[in-house]
């Protein structure tokens, strides 16, 4: 096999059959042809425990208007993951 | 969208080195995090 890319996570690809897995979890924007942004954290019992769908704002700017995602920033993910292992040791 | 407390629909598809990724071998293992971003780095 040829050469691997190291990188600390694993990028999946959803595109062959194209939004299967978007589709799988009611995340696909038949619109748009693509996956609606968002975030979903399954613990190890392969239950689901956390998701968060990024919303687009539309923002007034100086320039006129525009549409910006709500913020979910890793230390958020990362909390809430630490949250489920919290739970799993009791 | 999926919800809270319901069973994570298994799949798999291919990585970023094209190796089989499946759900379900994590299960017993590791949290997952699954991470839905379209239009990365392209001002889309």
């Amino acid at each position: 096999m040829g050469p691997t890319l190291e990188y600390p996570i694993r990028l999946l690809t959803d595109f062959h059959p194209k939004g299967k897995v978007a589709r799988l979890y009611g995340l696909y924007n038949e619109e748009r042809g693509t996956a609606n942004r968002a975030v979903v954290i399954i613990d190890t019992k392969g239950i689901v425990r956390f998701r968060r769908l990024y919303t687009s704002l539309l923002k007034s700017t100086v320039t006129g208007q525009e549409y910006v995602d709500t913020d979910l920033k890793n230390e958020d993910i990362l909390a809430e993951v630490d949250k489920i292992n919290e739970i799993e040791r009791y | 969208m999926v919800e809270v407390g319901q069973h994570a629909p298994d799949f798999t598809v291919v990585d970023h080195n094209r190796r089989d990724v499946t759900l379900s071998n994590y299960v017993g293992h590791k949290n997952v995090v699954l991470s839905f971003h379209v239009y990365s780095f392209t001002g889309g």
